[in-house]
Formats: structure tokens, sequence, C-alpha cells
């Protein structure tokens, strides 16, 4: 009778065992024994995941300079800004990446893994700030001053009769071309301006920038528009 | 003789009031090919070159574009802890 309840108990118990497992999802059942929540661990395993997070942030700099170096909109002073942004947190990396790899204990290799992120951000700060700069420059240097001059040009074509479709257009115009003059205004010096810190303290440091950035071009984008459209009037 | 000073005189000024208005040519005295027509107006404004100039800023904002896309595509990645 002792037996029998015992095994009653022990099917019981496996069998409830059993359905917590097919309930529960895969990855509440993988237990990984070099990562907590994401995190290394062991100093193996993060001098594995420090080569590789200093690695992706080493070949991202590398083409972002290149990409910087061939932009010809950015203003001087703009381009050695983030240049040196740039070569610093490149110089960075390949620092941590040797210290990280050197390191004999797991605290001294935590300590250089986590300064990867929150002493540089790279792909929060770094890069973005850059190359929304790059962007507000090309509607500062070019995309807006080429804009007021078709705009300028074809006010004289136009003359002082104006069709009404034409001085809708030419109002349209002249409007998009403020909205995306005032968008980009000191918009590269804001988006320079945000450091790894500021990002620290709050994450949507940068999304104010990016949405100035994208809302210019986009007035820009329709200043150009009722441009072509003006011009077609004049064929 | 004073009579002959006098018609000298007159037709002196006779040319020079129509070289004046640009009606005969003081050196040949033939009319020039264009005296007979005003000089048509030009447009100072040339629609290619406005074209052109909208081109230039289709292809910045393209640019600016792309540069806002791939910081959108850098802060997109994860960069904690």
């Amino acid at each position: 009778m002792k037996n029998s309840f015992r095994a009653i108990i022990a099917t019981t118990l496996t069998s409830a065992a059993l359905v917590a497992a097919t309930a529960l999802p895969a990855s509440a059942l993988t237990v990984s024994a070099s990562t907590i929540d994401g995190e290394p661990v062991t100093l193996t395993a993060i001098q594995k995941a420090g080569a590789e997070a200093t690695g992706k942030r080493i070949d991202a700099l590398t083409t972002a300079l290149t990409r910087v170096e061939r932009n010809e909109s950015l203003t001087e002073a703009d381009r050695t800004t983030i240049t040196a942004t740039l070569q610093a947190d490149l110089d960075a990396m390949h620092t941590l990446a040797s210290q990280i790899a050197a390191d004999t204990t797991r605290v001294d290799a935590l300590t250089h893994y986590h300064q990867i992120f929150t002493d540089y951000r790279v792909y929060a700060v770094a890069l973005p700030q850059a190359l929304y700069a790059a962007g507000a420059d090309r509607l500062t240097g070019t995309a807006l001053p080429r804009l007021q001059k078709a705009y300028d040009a074809l006010v004289a074509k136009i003359g002082d009769s104006p069709t009404d479709e034409q001085q809708r257009l030419l109002d349209a115009m002249a409007a998009d071309i403020a909205d995306a003059t005032s968008g980009a205004d000191g918009l590269a010096a804001a988006s320079l301006a945000v450091t790894p810190a500021d990002w620290n303290a709050d994450h949507d440091v940068m999304r104010d920038i990016r949405t100035r950035l994208h809302d210019a071009i986009r007035s820009a984008r329709d200043a150009a528009s009722a441009g072509r459209d003006l011009a077609e009037t004049l064929r | 003789m004073r009579r002959v000073a006098v018609v000298a005189l007159a037709a002196l000024v006779a040319t020079s009031a129509l070289t004046g208005c640009g009606r005969i040519d003081a050196g040949t005295g033939a009319a020039p090919a264009t005296s007979a027509s005003t000089p048509a107006a030009t447009d100072p404004v040339d629609l290619g070159d406005v074209l052109a100039d909208l081109d230039a800023a289709g292809d910045a904002l393209d640019a600016a574009d792309g540069d806002a896309g791939a910081g959108d595509d850098a802060a997109r990645t994860d960069d904690a802890p």
C-alpha cells in the first residue's frame, strides 16, 4: 500500500513537471552558464563579448570616418569636430579591446566591458550625431541655397502677373523653404553637442534632433516639388 | 562767301542731328543695319538654370536622406548596457 502510494505521488509529480515544462517557453528552460540577462559573467565570456563589441564598433567607426572624409557638404568646423570624436572613439575601442583581452580578473574585464558602452555610446550617440549633422549641413550648405536661388529666379521669370496657380505654388514653395530653413537652423551644432553622458541620463536625447532633420528634409522636398511644378507652368 | 559758310554750317548741323538720332552712320553716311529696330528684351532668367538648381537641391536632399537613414540605423543598434 505504501509502495502504491509512493508510486502514485511519483507519477503525479512527474506529470506535473511535464505539464509545467510544456507550458513554459523554450527560452525559460535555457540557462546559459556564461550570461545572465545577456551580460557575460565569466572572464572568458566577458573577453569574448568584449572582442565582439569593440570589433563591431571599430568597423562602424572606420566606415563612418571614410564617409565623413568624402562628404563635400560638411562645414570645415563640423568635419573637424566629427572627425575628432570618431577618431577618439576608434582609438578608445582599440585600447579597450586590448585591455579586455589582457585582463586577468572578471571584475577588471567587466569594468572595461561596460566602458565600451557607457563611456562612448558609439551607436547611440557618436554615429547618429555625426550623420545627422552631415545631413543638416547638406540642407543648409547646398539644398536650401539652391532652392532659394531657384525660387528667386522663378519669381523674376513669372513677373508681376502670376496666374492663380503660379501664385499658389510660389506661396507654397516660400513657406516650405522657410520651414526647412527654420528646422535646419542650428541642427548640426545641436546634434554635435550631445554627449554619451547626456544619453545615459536621457535615452531620447537624439529623438528631437532626428525628428527635426527628417521634417526639414521633407519640407525641402516639398519646396523642390513646388519649384518643378512652377517651372512646368513656364514651359 | 558768307552764304557759303552758312550753307556749310547748316549742312554740318543737319548731319550731326541725323547721326545723333542714329539714323545715319557718321563715317559712311549709310543707315546702320539695326537702326530701325529696338534691341529685343532679353529674358534674364534661364529656365534651364532653375531646373539645374532644383536638380542640385534634389541630389543634396537624397544625400541628406541617406545620412539621416544611416544615423537612424546606428541609433537602432543595441548600445546597452
